[in-house]
């Protein structure tokens, strides 16, 4: 919590981080972040017809992903700002999670909420492009929000999980491991927005930072990737078995 | 690390012990979770089992149930086809009196006709016409007790027939009287000797009331053979000194349509009494009854919202009121 409060305190002094290269596989973990995204991608496309609703948009949200960082590396190598993918990107990513937990949750009350939230986030984005982050900077107070309401949704569905524990083995379901990597993923997320504020108002901020965000975000396309795959095998075993 | 720390070693520091305190949090949460749903899983399958066996109890409830339904409507459908038996040697009897009508004045429509024609052949117009005036009057008695036997028919058809529960402005009078001979006439086909008092005293101020017709007159039926059965019996035991005597009566209570039956039978033992309208209760030998009749009776009367009544001393009398409702 002092962290995001941190980060929204200092929200305006956010700058982009420094690159002496705009190509895509300059090191080891640009080249491991593009290398899963793209074999995300690809396994969801492969899949995204074959699996259960929710991970349909799973792999949707892979797919967009690797649109939208494609085209970000796009606006870098030709218009030197890239920061509007990201305040596009951010209000339908955080709609296709929604659209993701609302298949998980199943349930007319969550429902509601799920589409309040996707409106209220959009309608605070607005307020942050106009008084605080001009289209030009990296939204990220609207990516803290973003990171705090999916950590939110995530612990929910846990819980959700646990009321009715139909799976035998729930660490063969697609479904743990998503929340898992949520979970994991925008818990960090938010502590990596307000750590990246206060290094960034350092005069040479450590690579390691960006780094490890690379990493992290590697692994939460990987595992992923990895729940669709396991979906496919859980609805593969079910027509069998039918 | 030496490098951060240069950097900003407290910033770097602080944010680096949170970064691993929020990892061993989410860690714990995640084991915790595990755990937790294994345990949750135990009494989840416990209790899916124990639903399964109910859901499994429920179906066989259900169809044993149907079954039952099945049943019941095959015995009351048998007690409507044991009483339509019953009621046939009634029914042809009411329809030949009907039929002997209309074939005696056919007869004699056939005779004047053939006097008509030598009236007219011989071009005596004034006697062909009284002749055509008397064919005429035939006609009519003919036409009339061909409706009489068409009506016979069409009520033991309603009485065949499922109930469809619509009810019809019914003349409760005409109804009582109907059935009440046709039962006696049922009752005298199978003991030729049978004869019986049958007394009426039917309330001519009665309006047609709203009621299901085929299912009072399966009501009135039920007691009248039950009336008649307890009558015969006694007479088995009494002899020729006993003289049967059934008597119906209607009349008007308040808002009420009143409608007794009584003969002067076995009666009905005090301590049966209770149990007389159970279903599959009977007094009669295996075979000839189902048990099922004064049941059917009762629901009837329930169905129309109105009671059903008895007076009875054992050897002496027995006496259904019912009250039906306007």
């Amino acid at each position: 919590m002092v962290y995001i409060l941190i980060r929204l305190t200092h929200a305006r002094h956010v700058i982009s981080p420094p690159h002496k290269t705009i190509l895509m596989f300059t090191d080891f973990y640009r080249a491991f972040y593009y290398s899963v995204l793209i074999i995300a991608a690809a396994i969801g496309l492969l899949y995204i017809a074959k699996v259960d609703k929710a991970f349909r948009w799973i792999c949707l949200l892979l797919i967009l992903t690797t649109i939208s960082e494609l085209v970000a590396r796009y606006f870098k190598s030709h218009h030197e700002n890239n920061n509007i993918v990201y305040v596009i990107f951010t209000p339908v990513e955080y709609f296709v999670y929604a659209m993701i937990y609302k298949m998980f949750f199943d349930d007319k009350k969550w429902t509601k909420i799920l589409f309040i939230s996707v409106a209220g986030l959009i309608f605070l984005e607005l307020i942050n492009t106009i008084f605080f982050q001009p289209i030009s900077e990296t939204p990220t107070n609207i990516m803290d929000i973003e990171s705090v309401l999916l950590v939110i949704l995530s612990l929910k569905l846990f819980i959700s999980i646990r009321e009715k524990p139909v799976f035998d083995n729930i660490l063969k379901e697609g479904v743990f491991w998503f929340n898992s990597a949520v979970l994991f993923y925008y818990s960090f997320d938010i502590l990596f927005w307000g750590f990246h504020n206060l290094v960034f108002r350092l005069e040479n901020p450590p690579a390691i930072i960006y780094n490890s965000l690379l990493l992290f975000s590697g692994f939460l396309y990987l595992v992923f990737a990895l729940a669709v795959l396991l979906n496919f095998n859980s609805v593969t075993k079910t027509i069998i078995t039918a | 690390m030496i490098k951060l720390l240069q950097i900003n070693p407290n910033n770097v520091a602080v944010s680096l012990f949170t970064g691993l305190m929020v990892l061993v949090l989410l860690f714990g949460y995640i084991i915790y979770f595990l755990f937790s749903y294994r345990h949750k899983q135990k009494d989840y399958k416990l209790l899916q089992s124990q639903k399964e066996e109910i859901d499994h109890q429920k179906n066989v409830l259900e169809e044993a149930l149907s079954e039952l339904r099945a049943a019941q409507s095959q015995l009351i459908h048998r007690e409507k086809m044991a009483s339509l038996g019953e009621l046939t040697a009634g029914i042809a009897h009411e329809i030949q009196n009907p039929l002997n009508f209309v074939n005696n004045f056919s007869d004699v429509n056939a005779e004047l006709i053939l006097e008509l024609q030598n009236e007219l052949n011989s071009g005596n117009i004034e006697d062909a016409l009284l002749i055509s005036n008397d064919i005429a009057g035939n006609e009519q008695k003919i036409n009339l007790h061909g409706k009489r036997a068409d009506a016979i028919v069409k009520g033991m058809l309603q009485h065949s027939r499922t109930s469809t529960g619509q009810k019809e402005l019914t003349d409760i009078n005409s109804l009582a009287d109907e059935y009440l001979r046709l039962s006696y006439q049922g009752f005298r086909t199978k003991d030729k000797s049978f004869n019986a008092v049958l007394e009426t005293d039917f309330d001519g101020s009665i309006a047609k009331i709203n009621v299901v017709p085929q299912d009072i007159a399966r009501l009135l039926l039920n007691l009248y053979n039950n009336s008649f059965y307890s009558v015969t019996e006694k007479k088995k035991l009494n002899g020729e000194t006993f003289e049967p005597t059934i008597s119906v009566s209607t009349c008007k209570i308040n808002n009420n349509i009143q409608i007794k039956i009584k003969d002067n039978g076995t009666g009905i033992p005090q301590k049966i009494v209770e149990k007389i309208f159970n279903p599959f209760f009977t007094t009669k030998p295996a075979g000839q009854g189902t048990g099922l009749g004064l049941s059917l009776s009762y629901d009837i009367v329930k169905a129309h919202r109105g009671t059903i009544n008895l007076k009875t001393e054992e050897g002496i009398y027995a006496e259904f009121t019912i009250e039906l409702p306007i």
